[in-house]
């Protein structure tokens, strides 16, 4: 093989770092640029040439992810949440309501879970007609929640409630659901773009976290993290196929902002030594979520601000 | 909003294209004369900024020849590429013509305090 092809041989090689689109639009024109400008005789690209060519491929591909999360309908998403939110919480509830009706519980328990399920299906279903009404009680059901939860945890757990995953977790989503109903279309809006098969699938996801979340403890943590990551795929990719238009990427991000800390405190919240540490846990929970909830602001805001421009 | 000044890599090339029509390795060697071989593109960079400036609608590409077998591609700027450029340009020298008289300032007041000086020490 001469020098020549060797060379052109790396840099095609190369060139794998960019996304296909682009190595579409641009390879053959840019290996012609870069064997043109190649020292005479050279066999291989330089250093700083292969890192300028590895650094435009990550930035491609990091820039068509933008690019796909900039496409982002997030009235849409907001409207899609909106139902999405009180659906899958009113399954996830559901789920663990009707599973825990085998056991011998207090009759006033189960009445109080059917409560709780009314009330998260209510908000969505008297937004249809008074959205604004909807949005305050919605509200006010979420400080109850959050006041009843606190209330709810153990002594030993109540000055941590900020890293108690399950807490957080449902506290963000009822909140979620309430300001995604204030800001967005509602649930009218969400009717025009669900098809049956997202119905399904939202109901479905809630189902799926109520029956495994709560048996997650029973397993190593490595185990437990395996099958919340196949969990957590398995809807990301049924969210994508099933809800129509551009209101998938964004709704995956609002989401991402309850769901976060509950899937790290169901793969490690009774791991002792994890959940004890004085600095990781506190910040496995909390900053990621904090940054996936300002990730999300900022993308409603500018939308919001787009939209009145 | 203020608008974010443009970066010195873009600003090259749409002024080696404000030339005429360039194919990628003319922008590239165009650059570089532009530059005084201060600014040396390289195949990654020049491609990640047409792609964004193609997009934009600031450059547009043209005609397509196969020279050496291999694949030419010409881009030209667009008329809203050339007002961005002039734009920038006009800002670019405003900004210089302040400097330049500013620094002129601060000569002339650190010659004149020079010569004080030198006339006090003289006294």
């Amino acid at each position: 093989m001469t020098g020549e092809a060797a060379l052109e041989r790396r840099y095609r090689r190369l060139l794998a770092w960019y996304p296909a689109k682009h190595r579409r639009a641009y390879g053959e024109e840019m290996i012609g640029v870069l064997m043109a400008a190649a020292p005479d005789g050279a066999s291989r690209p330089g250093l700083a040439g292969a890192c300028d060519l590895i650094g435009g491929g990550l930035r491609a591909r990091f820039r068509s992810r933008l690019r796909w999360l900039a496409g982002a309908d997030w009235t849409d998403a907001l409207a899609v949440c909106s139902v999405a939110v009180p659906v899958i919480l009113a399954s996830y509830f559901t789920a663990g309501w009707l599973w825990n009706l085998r056991a011998i519980t207090p009759v006033t328990e189960q009445v109080g879970r059917g409560v709780v399920v009314l009330a998260i299906a209510a908000p969505p279903l008297l937004a249809l007609r008074y959205r604004r009404t909807a949005a305050l009680i919605a509200l006010a059901l979420a400080g109850g929640y959050i006041f009843a939860t606190l209330n709810g945890i153990s002594p030993n757990w109540r000055g941590y409630w900020i890293i108690y995953g399950g807490s957080i977790s449902g506290s963000v989503a009822w909140l979620l659901g309430a300001i995604a109903l204030a800001l967005s279309p509602g649930p009218r809006r969400a009717l025009e773009i669900l098809t049956p098969k997202s119905w399904v699938v939202l109901a479905g996801s809630g189902i799926a976290i109520g029956l495994i979340g709560p048996y997650l403890w029973l397993w190593p943590a490595w185990l437990a993290a395996v099958i919340v990551l196949a969990v957590l795929a398995t809807i990301t990719a049924a969210f994508l196929l099933t809800i129509p238009g551009t209101a998938a990427p964004g709704l995956l991000i609002l989401l991402a902002v309850p769901a976060y800390p509950g899937a790290v405190w169901a793969t490690f919240g009774h791991n002792d030594s994890v959940v004890n540490h004085p600095f990781r846990f506190p910040n496995l929970v909390f900053l990621p979520t904090v940054l996936f909830a300002c990730l999300a602001v900022a993308a409603v805001w500018r939308c919001r601000r787009r939209s009145a421009a | 909003m203020t608008k974010q000044a443009m970066q010195e890599p873009t600003f090259l090339i749409l002024t080696a294209l404000a030339d005429g029509t360039r194919h990628g390795y003319g922008i590239m060697t165009d650059v570089a004369r532009i530059s005084g071989g201060r600014v040396k593109l390289r195949a990654g960079t020049l491609y990640a900024a047409l792609d964004r400036l193609l997009g934009e609608g600031i450059v547009a590409a043209g005609r397509e020849e196969i020279v050496g077998g291999r694949l030419r591609r010409y881009y030209r700027l667009t008329p809203a590429g050339a007002e961005l450029l002039a734009a920038e340009a006009s800002r670019l020298s405003a900004n210089a013509k302040v400097a330049t008289q500013r620094l002129r300032r601060l000569r002339d007041s650190a010659a004149l305090a020079g010569r004080a000086a030198l006339a006090g020490g003289g006294a």
